[in-house]
């Protein structure tokens, strides 16, 4: 089971901190996967970075199946 | 030394622990929400943050950062939940042999903040207007 983790804007529309499923595969199956769940989220999905335990991982990472995806909407602090 | 904080940033404070005997020049970068001028009336800015990456990431700024030629010391605390206009949301401190080199990293560590640590803003207007 993944579990996926919504921040910022993606969170706003979504109205849900996380959701967790099954899933094995790349972040870019994933994110296609989302993107298909979630349609209102489509568009900003490809503006976001993903993280994998913590860390920024490129799309073609795969994921094993127990990891933790932060979808991360583009930053604004300062 | 790098931190994720609701309270209110005490800038004195901080900027006293940057002291350092070996330390010509010490730069403090204080951010904080504006009113904006295109946007209307800024009341407010809500930082969230995917708190324990963020912290992470700014470690890693840190680390980064000492290890750049004559710089002494590093403190970057953001503040986080409901900021209003002219309090800190962003304090970043660099204790550094010479000048120079302590202008360079602090303007780097800002640049870096901005890109990559996983922190999100809420601009609130007044009147209740959300961004």
């Amino acid at each position: 089971m993944i579990k996926v983790l919504f921040f910022g804007e993606v969170k706003r529309i979504l109205n849900k901190d996380f959701i967790e499923f099954d899933f094995t595969g790349s972040l870019s199956a994933l994110k296609n996967e989302l993107a298909n769940t979630f349609p209102e989220v489509a568009s900003v999905l490809n503006t976001c970075a993903f993280a994998v335990n913590k860390e920024y991982k490129t799309l073609n990472y795969e994921l094993k199946g127990n990891e933790e995806v932060a979808i991360i909407p583009p930053v604004g602090g300062g | 030394m790098v931190k994720l904080t609701k309270d209110k940033i005490n800038e004195f404070e901080l900027t006293e622990l940057l002291r350092n005997d070996e330390a010509g020049s010490i730069v403090v970068f204080l951010g904080e929400p504006r009113k904006g001028s295109l946007d209307g009336n800024v009341s407010s800015i809500e930082y969230t943050a995917y708190e324990e990456m963020a912290v992470q990431e700014l470690k890693k700024i840190e680390e980064e950062a000492k290890k750049r030629e004559g710089i002494l010391n590093v403190i970057i605390v953001h503040r986080l939940g409901d900021i209003p206009l002219k309090e800190t949301s962003l304090f970043v401190g660099v204790s550094s042999r010479h000048r120079e080199e302590g202008f360079e990293t602090a303007k780097w560590i800002i640049e870096e903040v901005k890109k990559v640590v996983p922190i999100w803003k809420e601009i609130k207007y007044e009147g209740n207007r959300n961004s």
